[in-house]
């Protein structure tokens, strides 16, 4: 899917107050800002990088650069995708820095982005797949995160999570049902 | 065979001959099945499960909380205001004559060497740790006054994230804040701008820690 294809999901855009406020760099504006959408800036991060240290730089340099930026910014648009083009140009500019000390081909140009590694390829989806996971309830993240990620059965997620077999039925079907529509715009780009 | 076993079979993995069955026959879980298989291949990703460290919501909160205006001033902002005040160093934000910030001894001190830009300078910078981020005392010899049209500016760095701890002119005694734990950074550096509204460190380094 293409960085220009966004198509709202209807989340709702911060206050304008927020950004106001995060632009006057006010404690509360920036920690609200970052519980929005520190964990998505840094899925693209690591997403890209693939090193927790180099992210969590990346993580920190997105949200300076927004910081600095955020007088510029029309506070009655939704600030996702100005906030993930920010992020994903932070990890680009720390992958540039590590491919330039580990004596890689130095990079100097915009035209360069176009050699990033493939990792790079698909940070709008991982940044949409996190927002939406962090829209659901706890409960059904967990058990998506039992079933997909450490890969257990049905019977061994009701085990670790200390409920029914039925309860993890209904609930993994739920949850996935959320999580389709709450990503069906990515869907229909693909499609 | 219900359609909710099933689906579920689908989603986690399980779905064995019975469930192919159950697709096969089961116009409904056909149509939403593509939907959920879409959503279920994006969590394939492995970052997606990676959480940020408990700290690093504090840290961001540290770099740019705050009074920014004061602790960790942009260099288009600091110049600005000198050039409103006439060219005083003393009204710089976050820049003071040193008057003695404190009775109590530093922190931390480290010694700031000129480069070979400024091959006579030498100094000393003395941190407090403060709840808020740092205030440093720079000592400094050998480094003539800034030049007109351009300004010292002294930086906190890790890796290629720079922060500016405030502009000076006269780089005698200078004493400034900045919004960021010492701990963060280990480079800590002066450079001389000239006075535009680039906000990176793009001048001559003049004295650097290394």
């Amino acid at each position: 899917m293409g960085e220009g294809s966004y198509i709202s999901t209807g989340e709702p855009a911060l206050k304008s107050v927020d950004l106001e406020r995060f632009a006057a760099g006010e404690p509360d504006a920036v920690r609200q800002l970052y519980q929005l959408y520190g964990r998505a800036v840094f899925t693209v991060a690591y997403s890209s990088l693939r090193d927790r240290g180099l992210a969590e730089e990346a993580v920190q340099l997105t949200f300076l650069h927004a910081w600095r930026a955020a007088d510029r910014f029309d506070v009655d648009r939704d600030p996702k995708p100005w906030l993930y083009a920010i992020a994903r140009r932070a990890a680009v500019d720390v992958y540039r820095r590590e491919r330039r000390h580990s004596g890689g081909v130095p990079l100097e140009s915009d035209a360069d982005i176009a050699i990033l590694p493939k990792s790079f390829e698909t940070t709008w989806e991982a940044w949409e797949v996190r927002t939406a996971l962090d829209q659901m309830s706890r409960s059904q993240r967990e058990v998506i995160e039992a079933t997909h990620f450490l890969g257990l059965s049905q019977e061994e997620a009701a085990e670790k999570l200390g409920v029914a077999v039925g309860t993890i039925k209904s609930r993994s079907h739920r949850a996935h049902r959320k999580l389709a529509a709450l990503l069906s715009h990515l869907q229909e780009a693909t499609a | 065979m219900n359609c909710d076993d099933a689906r579920s079979a689908f989603l986690s993995g399980d779905a064995g001959q019975r469930e192919l069955d159950h697709l096969g026959s089961c116009s409904d879980c056909r149509m939403e099945w593509e939907a959920l298989e879409t959503s279920r291949q994006l969590l394939d990703n492995p970052a997606l499960w990676e959480e940020p460290s408990p700290d690093l919501e504090g840290r961001v909160v540290a770099l740019i909380g705050g009074t920014p205006e004061q602790t960790t001033p942009t260099r288009s902002r600091a110049r600005m205001w000198v050039l409103g005040g006439g060219g005083v160093a003393a009204a710089l934000v976050g820049v003071f004559l040193w008057i003695g910030l404190s009775s109590a001894g530093p922190d931390w001190e480290v010694d700031l060497p000129g480069t070979a830009e400024a091959p006579d300078a030498s100094g000393v910078v003395r941190g407090w740790n403060q709840p808020s981020g740092t205030r440093v005392a720079l000592d400094i010899e050998g480094l003539p006054p800034a030049p007109d049209g351009s300004l010292y500016e002294f930086w906190f760095s890790s890796g290629e994230l720079h922060i500016s701890a405030g502009t000076f002119a006269a780089p005698e005694s200078v004493e400034l804040s900045v919004g960021v734990s010492r701990a963060d950074f280990s480079r800590l550096w002066i450079t001389l701008e000239p006075i535009d509204e680039d906000e990176s460190p793009s001048g001559l380094n003049v004295m650097d820690t290394g």
